[in-house]
Parts: C-alpha cells; structure tokens; sequence
C-alpha cells in the first residue's frame, strides 16, 4: 500500500433491479418488488490489492461489476475511485475512468469478436483511448502475457486460438491500456485444468509484477488463493463473510462459507469427504424481508435468525455476518435454539481472536 | 461389484467424415466396466470422451462412425445393431444416457410424467399407472417430492432438472447408465448434491455407472476405476487408488499437479502447455508428443501400445513407451524432465 486512501471503496452499495411488470400487474397498477441483486455491499480494495468476490449462481457477482464499473446505476451507496464519488464524475472523468479500470469476461469464447484478428482487436483498443506507439504497445503486451514469439499470432483470428490462448488475448486487451483497477469474471471456470494454471499465474503477476489491483469473481473457491489477498463471500445481494483468503479458507466463520468450501472435490482417492448436506438452491432475492437470507438452508439457524445479522468483526482482518459469531448481540443466550453442535459459538469466536496473528 | 465384464471395449476407433477428410476422434481405445462398477473417464475438452459414449450407444452424429474394434454388451456385440433392435432392448432399460447440457434436454411442453410414461410405453412392459409408481419411488430416490412428477420442466431449477433426467435414467432399471458432464454448469453445491444421488443409486440400486468428466477430482472421490484420455487414446486405465498414487503416464501424472486441491491452496500447479492435436487420418503416434516432457523420436513413430503397467498387475493398463522411466521418476521423486510450465518447442504444435 502506497498511500492512505483506498484506490477503490464502496460503501453500502445496493443495486435492485424493477422486475419485468407484467400487463396485468400494470392494468392493475400493482408494483412488483424488486430483485436485491446487491444489498448493502461495502469493501475497500488498496493498491496492488486483489479481492476475491465468491458466490453461487444468483448471488449478485456480475451484477456488482457491472454497477463497479458502470453499466448500472446504483440504486444507493456510494463508488469512490481513487477518493472521488463516481457519481460525481463529469464525462472526462468516465473516459479516464473506463481506461483505468477494465473487465475481462468468463466466457474467452464470445469476449473477442470473430472478425479481428489479435493485432486488430488490441489496435482497436488503443484508438479508443486514443494512445500512441501502437506497434509497440501490442508487442509489449503479447509478450507479456506470453504469446510468444509475437509474430506468430499477431494475425490470427480467435477461431484460430485455443481457449487458454483467447483468455491471454482478453487480458492483453485490457492489460494494453495501463489499467489501474482488472475486474476479472469468472476467467478460468470455462478453460481446462491444463490451461487454467497458467492464467492464474499471469493473472497472480499482473498483481505483483505489475501493479495492477483485481477483483476476482468465481463461484470456485478453489483457485482464489492463487490470485486473491481477500476474499469476501457472498450470499443473495449480501456479503456474509470476509476477511484475507487464507483466514477464510482456514477458518471459515459462516455456515455458508463452510459449506461451498465442504463441497470442492479432493482430488484424492483416499480422501474421506462428506457430501454437502445443504438442501436447495438460494432462491431469488426477491420480497424476502428480514432474516439472515440463508436462514432457510441454514444448518445452524436458530429463532435469532429472522432478524438480520449484523457484520461482527472476529479479527481487524476477519468479518462474519451471522448469529452465531454475535458475540455482543443482545438478543442474549446464542445456544438456545442452536440445531447444531458442531459450531459451537464461544469456541468458533475465540477462535477468532486468535486469526489476528494470521 | 462383480468381476463379469458388463460393457467391453476392444480395439475401437471412431472418425469423422469432415472437409479435411476423416478425423480420427478416438483412435484404438480398450476398457472395460464391471457389473455394479462406477467408471469414470476423464480427458480435456476435444479428447474423444463424449464420441466415445456415443458410439456405444450406436447414436453418433451422421457424418462419424466406428472404422474398427468391438463393443461388447453383456457378451453380445452390439456395435452393429439395428435402431430398432437397440431401442427395442438395448436403450433406457439396458443402457441408460444422460448427455452433456442435459438440462435443457426434456421437452418443455410436456409434463415430466408425461415424459417418462412414454418412454415406459416405447422401452417396457409397463402400462402408465405403474410407470407412474415407479416414477414416483424414482424421484424419492433424486430427493425431489414424488408429487412433483406431473410438473413442466420450467416449473424446476437447473439442479432439479438435472435430477429429474437422472429419475428418467433410472427409471427402467438399466443395468449401465451413462452420463456425460452431468454437473459441469453446476455450483459446487448443486454438483455435490447430485453426486449424493448418484453415489445413493450405485449403493442402492447397483447400476454400474460410466461418468464422463474433466474433473479428475470427482473421479478419484467417487469412481472405482478410471481411464485418463488424450487425443483419442486411452493414456492409462485402472483402479482410481492406483492412478492417483501410482500414474504411469506423463499426462496423468501431470494432470494431478495441473489440479488445484483446496487443502493445499499454495501448491504450484503445473501447465500443460499446447492442446491435443485434431488428427486427419489414422493416429499413428502418441497425441501427447508433442506437451510431454519425457517425449523421444520413438513416440512418433509408432502409437504406444495400451500394455499393462506392471507384469503382475491386470487390472492397470498404459499407453506409455516410457512408462517404467516415467513411474521410476515419479518414485524418487528427482525431476530431469523439462519444468512443466517451460514452454520450450511446446507452442509450434499449438495450431
Ligand atoms: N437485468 C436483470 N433484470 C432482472 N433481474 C436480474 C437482471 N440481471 C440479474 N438479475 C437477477 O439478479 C440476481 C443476481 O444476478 P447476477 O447475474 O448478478 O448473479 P451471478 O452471481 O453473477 O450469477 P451467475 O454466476 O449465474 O452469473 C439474480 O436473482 C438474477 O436473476
Ligand atoms: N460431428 C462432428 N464432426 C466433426 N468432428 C467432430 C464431431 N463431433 C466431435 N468432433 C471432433 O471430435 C473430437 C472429440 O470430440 P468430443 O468427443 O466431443 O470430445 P469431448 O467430449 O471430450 O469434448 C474433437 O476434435 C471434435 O472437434
Ligand atoms: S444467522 Fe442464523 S441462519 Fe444465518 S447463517 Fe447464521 S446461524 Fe445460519
Ligand atoms: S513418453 Fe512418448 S509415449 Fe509416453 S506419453 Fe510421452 S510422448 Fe507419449
Ligand atoms: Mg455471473
Ligand atoms: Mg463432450
């Protein structure tokens, strides 16, 4: 960290969607309720930072980068960019902002467009921006993210690359305009274990070789230790447990993180896992009132659950947002209602405390 | 588990009639699955797995066929059945078939019951309202509430959809069931939800089970044998306890250490560069020549053929000519070979 103030914060940030009103509920002038697609998000993300944004399907991760980054206007909270409210931001300040902070998609295979070949498409990217030295800049940045020998596919169309190959191409596009800020979606679940690790690798340097901060959005927590410092796990719209990756992945706090992290398969033969036995799927987040949102496939819920968890801090480096970790809640005895032994709440704060040292 | 073979493979090569002329998409390849068995088969995008399963089930798409090898089913070569024979005993009730994207493979218009008492009526001796019954105990064993059978598919969540095709599967008590990619769109939760079923009907019901998937992980927890694919080879097949502790060929060997393993979170990963070659014509060399570290002149002149592993063993087989060298290495753990993630010569393959 080079200085104080954070390069990217987000505060209370909420996005609802207005659901597709049906004719009949317009004849009727009923509104529906709205989708909380993002609900009350805050984190902050330094210099040279990567921040992990882990979830299922649903849970509001593209929803979030697409507001991050623009595409949505906020439906409150606030977006600060190197200190400044983006909804301040007169149109200089987009463009400087949409050529510091850039995306790279999930799917390699619908992110290029089929008609430019690799030189065209990174061409492409810098008369948008409006940058020099072109020729220069392309070579710099395929062999940067190690399409080498450089000739060889500067003319090549994506239908010509290989998948890991068209995700390297992604990344040059965005890396090519010395951005600050990389919003990567879900950039390897779609390549083979052969090829995911070396962009996790060249996404890993971009970060510490290159000065670049990520959010990294995955529903997999299997790959974000190699790329991730933070991680923050979410669950319809909301944030239920943050904190660095390797406090998270050791010590995870809420019944939710430990169930995604229960249900990776290990690759062992010899490895006795127990199958996850989380029921259903999350819903939509939609009309569901008060409550802890995961309170209904929750193997711990209690009474205290349908009212809503505030975020404890277990550690300065380590927040969960549920009942059983509310060691200061005044709603008083936790183990009452308790369905479960198996977390048991004095233990798992103290427990906690001692993440400090991590 | 018994040792009689229900479904063998001998020899088999499948191409592709294309522009270029015949693609070679699975090339020599034998195995076998035991009654009551849960065989996996793993192998990246493009390696032949799915035209593999097709054409045990005689349903590969027009322009491709079987050039050679046997398939063997219950002792009877099924390989050049008629449609009609196949649907009359082969289909559903012997060899069941869950397809990749499977989600979106119910017809939409019709209720699930509905679905299903048709192919009782195409399949079996059932008239509806046992169909109806057994479809019923067939969804209690999915976990989805068995009044949910008369449903349409939309009323159901892409995880549900998958189960009430693995219901469908069942349905008519095949003796082998076949799925390929059955959770890959899947969260991890929803995934491990349907290997809970899945792991419930091998126990249960004893249906021998060929899963085919790019996740090795899935295969060493849940399988009991395996075979590892490359460029439509067969790179090694065995116990799931001895691949994972023993691999004689370099590309299961490196798919291991290419796989991230959530206990180990800051373990390297290792590459492998390059993709498997599409192959025009006959496959006349070993596919993985051209990523391996261990490659020789030798390994392109001829396909290495698939041998058992050790003398003493029958039951481990692998297409390596340099498997001894490979397991010795392996064994001490020394590493003369290339650094995997080195990408020396490996990119000029990479068309
Ligand atoms: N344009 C839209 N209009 C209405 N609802 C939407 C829209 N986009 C997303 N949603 C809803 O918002 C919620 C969050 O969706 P989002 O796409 O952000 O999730 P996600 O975590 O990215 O899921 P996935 O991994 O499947 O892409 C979901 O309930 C989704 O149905
Ligand atoms: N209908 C087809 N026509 C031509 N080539 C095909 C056809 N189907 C598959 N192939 C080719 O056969 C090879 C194996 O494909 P497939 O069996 O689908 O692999 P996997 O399921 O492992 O992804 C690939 O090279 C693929 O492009
Ligand atoms: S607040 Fe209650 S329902 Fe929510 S995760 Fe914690 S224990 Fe479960
Ligand atoms: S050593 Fe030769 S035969 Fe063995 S896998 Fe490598 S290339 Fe193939
Ligand atoms: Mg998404
Ligand atoms: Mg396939």
């Amino acid at each position: 960290m080079t200085s104080d103030m954070p390069l990217l914060q987000v505060k209370n940030l909420e996005k609802y969607y207005d659901q597709q009103a049906g004719i009949v509920d317009w004849i009727l002038r009923k509104d529906s309720d709205p989708v909380q697609a993002v609900d009350g998000v805050s984190f902050r993300l330094d210099e040279n930072e990567s921040l992990g944004v882990i979830g299922e399907s649903g849970c509001g991760k593209t929803t979030l980068i697409e507001t991050l980054i623009g595409l949505h206007e906020p439906t409150s909270g606030e977006i600060l960019f190197k200190g400044t409210d983006v909804s301040t931001f007169d149109k200089g300040d987009w463009k400087q902002f949409r050529r510091e902070v850039q995306m790279i998609f999930q799917d390699p295979f619908n992110a290029l467009d089929p008609k430019l070949s690799v030189r065209e498409t990174l061409e492409e990217q810098l008369k948008i921006h409006d940058i020099d030295e072109r020729d220069r800049r392309i070579r710099d940045v395929l062999e940067q993210v190690e399409l080498s020998p450089v000739d060889n596919y500067l003319d090549r169309l994506p239908k010509q690359l290989s998948g890991g190959q068209k995700q390297r191409v992604s990344i040059a596009r965005a890396l090519i305009v010395e951005p600050e800020l990389i919003l990567a979606d879900e950039p390897v679940s779609m390549l083979d274990v052969s090829t995911q690790a070396a962009i996790l690798q060249l996404l890993s340097d971009l970060i510490d070789d290159f000065g670049v901060s990520m959010v990294y959005i995955s529903h997999d927590l299997s790959t974000v230790s190699y790329v991730c410092h933070q991680l923050q796990v979410m669950y319809l719209g909301r944030v239920v447990e943050s904190g660095a990756t390797e406090v998270v992945l050791n010590e995870p706090k809420h019944p939710y993180t430990r169930a995604l992290l229960s249900a990776i398969p290990i690759p062992d033969s010899e490895a006795e896992r127990e199958r996850t036995e989380l029921p259903g799927t999350p819903g939509d987040p939609i009309n569901i009132g008060n409550g802890c949102r995961f309170r209904d496939r929750c193997p711990d819920r209690m009474e205290l659950c349908d009212k809503t968890p505030e975020s404890y801090a277990l550690s300065t480096d380590h927040h969960v947002a549920c009942h059983l970790h509310s060691e200061h809640d005044d709603q008083g005895d936790l183990n009452a209602v308790s369905s479960s032994g198996d977390v048991a709440n004095g233990q798992s704060i103290s427990a906690g405390e001692g993440g400090d040292e991590l | 588990m018994s040792d009689d073979p229900l479904l063998e493979v001998e020899n088999l090569t499948v191409q592709y009639k294309t522009k270029e002329g015949m693609l070679t998409a699975v090339s020599d390849a034998s195995f076998a699955v035991s009654e009551g068995e849960y065989f996996g088969v793993v192998g990246e995008s493009g390696c032949g797995k799915s035209t593999l399963l097709l054409s045990i089930l005689n349903a590969l798409d027009s322009n491709g066929q079987v050039t050679n090898g046997v398939i063997r089913y219950k002792g009877e070569e099924i390989q050049d059945l008629s449609e009609q024979e196949l649907n009359q005993r082969i289909r559903w009730k012997e060899i069941a078939y869950i397809p990749q994207g499977s989600m979106n493979s119910l017809d939409p218009l019709e209720r699930i019951s509905t679905q299903a008492v048709q192919l009782a009526g195409l399949h079996s001796d059932l008239n509806e309202e046992e169909a109806l019954t057994k479809f019923e105990e067939m969804f209690e064993i999915v976990g989805i509430d068995p009044e949910r059978i008369h449903d349409y598919p939309h009323q159901f969540s892409g995880g549900m959809k998958q189960r009430a095709i693995i219901a469908l599967a069942l349905f008519l008590e095949p003796s082998l069931i076949i799925a390929d990619e059955p959770t890959t769109a899947l969260d991890v939760i929803m995934q491990d939800q349907i290997f809970k079923h899945i792991d419930d009907i091998v126990d249960r019901v004893g249906t021998s089970i060929m899963l085919i998937t790019h996740d090795i992980a899935v295969v060493f927890e849940s399988c009991d044998r395996m075979a590892v694919m490359h460029g439509g080879q067969i790179a090694e097949v065995g116990p799931v306890t001895r691949i994972d502790n023993e691999p004689h060929h370099p590309y299961s060997t490196l798919l291991q250490e290419a796989f991230p393993d959530i206990r180990e979170p800051n373990r390297d990963l290792s590459v492998i560069e390059g993709k498997p070659p599409r192959q025009i014509g006959e496959t006349d060399y070993c596919t993985f020549v051209d990523r391996c570290p261990w490659a020789t002149e030798e390994c392109r002149e001829a396909p290495p053929p698939l041998e058992r592993a050790e003398a003493d063993r029958s039951d481990h087989f692998v297409s390596c000519f340099r498997k001894d060298d490979v397991r010795e290495e392996n064994e001490q753990g020394t590493d003369d070979r290339k650094a995997p993630n080195q990408k020396s010569g490996s990119l000029a393959n990479d068309e």
